[in-house]
């Protein structure tokens, strides 16, 4: 076997990699090697790397959870796995990396053939697997201090002490608190109708809200305005001279309707049909269950003129079950429910140990797991049963 | 809390590692044990113009090849950057108070991998530089048939404390490995097995 080319002795990585046919070269113990216990693998998919290298991500959790690595959007579980095979770890030769060999780059040494040093044997690799984001704690922490009509009323707290504010999450307390990705994160508090009051995220009383709707609703009646129409300065320039914070004022909108566009007066907002009715059965039954006859008739009667209510709008929202011979109503919401299926579908069989697909699917329609379809969630988490050819298949736990 | 991944090199300036990977363990002579830097483990050749490479440590030979990984691995580095506050105070800092970072150092596209049974060398004419046989300080104990992956959880909280156990542990799968059917295993890691 001929010696490699050139008569320098440098080797590290690169000599490695780029070992020519019919050569040789030495494979030693780096002058440093040691168990550096501080340099990890990480095991990436290619189209991770740009966010790596450009400094999109970052690790989340507490001490006491399992690792997350979050992207601008994506969330990923973290496994370390070990191997039973010997991994070298050699470190390129040049001396920006840190770990630069004296001995094998001086011109000393007295071998012949080049050498590639081993810093470190490592025991195994970080993993990664995409999760959905783990937002359950999100709603329990805003839930503690939700805003109410007291808090409006609070006059300047210029000289308010921190530790009153105990309870209260800004955006960067969230991020420490809670495993997701920013955007995530983001949609999370959409989706828990949570609003930004003076830096701090919260969640807003719902029979607040409901005073807020109502004035909303009764200015609608009296100026006359459409329920598609609604000019955002108009609407809250009303609420703020009816006594609600402007925030407040603007966040009924995002609560109770969705922008349409942006015209003379700001944008432009119409009223949502279904969350305005749903509100209004939850108003109805919020002292507990009701009789189906006396809860449509209250209900119907709550709800704005020119809007239309049936019973299916409220799927996902109430259930109904048979006591005796009457139906009752009460209130069962999705919004209620834990974000992972595990929980989620332990809740829902406790509540009924059996459901029919059209009852349950409303149930599981925000359920989202990367990698699983709805027909493996079912499949992973439940048992069906259909009990004759024409029955309507029905779906319990799974033991 | 939250660890920041940060990188220094740039895209496409990432510089890159290599791996030299044996399905094995390369042990040392129990006096050599706390002194192996600049000690040579073996000589690794490439006869031909194929990825093809040997590997030769002590009077054992390996053969295998130059493989790209299907997905590449960066090198993290952890850091720990204590955080000077306004609020100095001479209390030792809270591993989730201090500032960790996690900065990478490389990336690793390509690994030599090993995993054939060794061929022992008994001829004179091995090609080693470290000839004496009774000044032999490695060897590589029989390499086990199948390479076993251990899953666990909770990573970089606790790696520090982890590590001793890991190695501990793989010594006595290894041994207790080879040959015999894995279908015991003890609790409570998972295993994945990669049959041949």
């Amino acid at each position: 076997m001929e010696e490699a080319e050139g008569k320098s002795s440098r080797g590290g990585a690169e000599a490695v990699l780029n070992m020519k046919p019919n050569s040789s070269m030495s494979i030693a113990y780096h002058p440093l090697f040691g168990l550096h216990d501080d340099l990890i693998l990480l095991e990436l998919d290619p189209s991770l790397i740009p966010d790596v290298l450009h400094q999109r991500v970052t690790l989340r959790g507490q001490p006491d959870e399992d690792a997350v690595l979050c992207t601008q959007s994506k969330t990923f579980g973290v496994k370390f796995v070990g191997t039973s095979n010997s991994v070298f770890l050699v470190p390129p030769s040049s001396s920006n990396c840190g770990y630069v060999d004296e001995f094998t780059n001086s011109a000393e040494n007295g071998n012949k053939l080049p050498i590639a040093s081993v810093l470190k044997v490592s025991p195994g690799t970080l993993e990664l697997v995409e999760v959905a984001p783990r937002l359950d704690k999100l709603k329990l922490l805003l839930s503690e201090r939700p805003y109410r009509l007291e808090d409006a009323m609070e006059v300047d707290e210029i000289d308010q002490l921190e530790e009153k504010r105990m309870g209260f999450f800004r955006w960067d307390d969230l991020v420490q608190c809670l495993q997701a990705s920013d955007d995530e994160l983001r949609e999370g508090l959409q989706a828990i109708h949570a609003v930004e009051i003076d830096g701090y995220w919260r969640i807003v009383d719902e029979a607040y809200m409901g005073d807020v709707l109502n004035m909303l609703l009764h200015n609608l009646v009296l100026n006359d305005w459409s329920f598609d129409a609604l000019v955002e300065d108009e609407v809250v320039g009303v609420l703020v001279s009816d006594g609600f914070p402007l925030v407040i004022a603007r966040h009924c909108l995002e609560v109770y309707g969705s922008k349409v566009g942006d015209g003379v007066g700001g944008c432009m907002w119409k009223l949502d049909e279904k969350r305005v009715c749903v509100h209004f059965a939850r108003v109805v039954l919020r002292e507990g269950k009701k009789r189906m006859e006396s809860f449509m008739e209250e209900w119907l009667r709550k709800v704005p003129d020119g809007m239309s209510a049936s019973f299916e709008t409220l799927k996902g929202e109430v259930l109904t079950e048979r006591i005796g011979a009457e139906m009752w109503v009460h209130t069962f919401s999705v919004s209620s429910l834990p974000l992972n299926p595990a929980d989620r579908f332990s809740v829902l069989f406790r509540k009924r140990p059996k459901w029919e697909w059209k009852d349950l699917e409303p149930y599981l329609r925000d359920l989202r797991v990367p990698g699983l379809s709805s027909e493996g969630l079912l499949l992973k988490y439940t048992r069906k049963s259909q009990p004759t050819q024409d029955a309507e298949p029905t779906f319990s736990a799974r033991q | 809390m939250e660890i920041k991944v940060k990188c220094s090199c740039g895209e496409g300036n990432c510089a890159e590692w290599a791996i030299i990977e044996l399905q094995g363990v390369v042990e040392a002579q129990p006096s050599f044990q706390d002194r192996l830097q600049n000690l040579e483990i073996g000589i690794l050749c490439r006869p031909s113009t194929q990825e093809k490479y040997t590997f030769t440590v002590g009077y054992h030979e390996l053969t295998g090849s130059k493989v790209p990984l299907k997905k590449p691995f960066l090198i993290l580095k952890k850091v720990k950057c204590l955080d000077l506050g306004a609020d100095q105070t001479d209390a030792p800092v809270n591993s989730s108070d201090s500032n960790v970072e996690l900065q990478v150092v490389g990336i690793i596209r390509h690994r030599i991998l090993f995993k054939t049974r060794p061929k022992a060398l008994i001829s004179i004419n091995c090609h080693f530089l470290s000839s004496d046989f009774e000044q032999l300080y490695l060897k590589t104990v029989l390499t086990p048939a199948i390479q076993i992956r251990r899953v666990m959880a909770n990573p970089l909280w606790r790696v520090e404390t982890m590590m001793p156990l890991v190695v501990a542990g793989l010594f006595v799968f290894i041994v207790a490995a080879m040959g015999r059917d894995l279908s015991t295993r003890s609790p409570p890691f998972k295993f994945h097995v990669h049959c041949k």
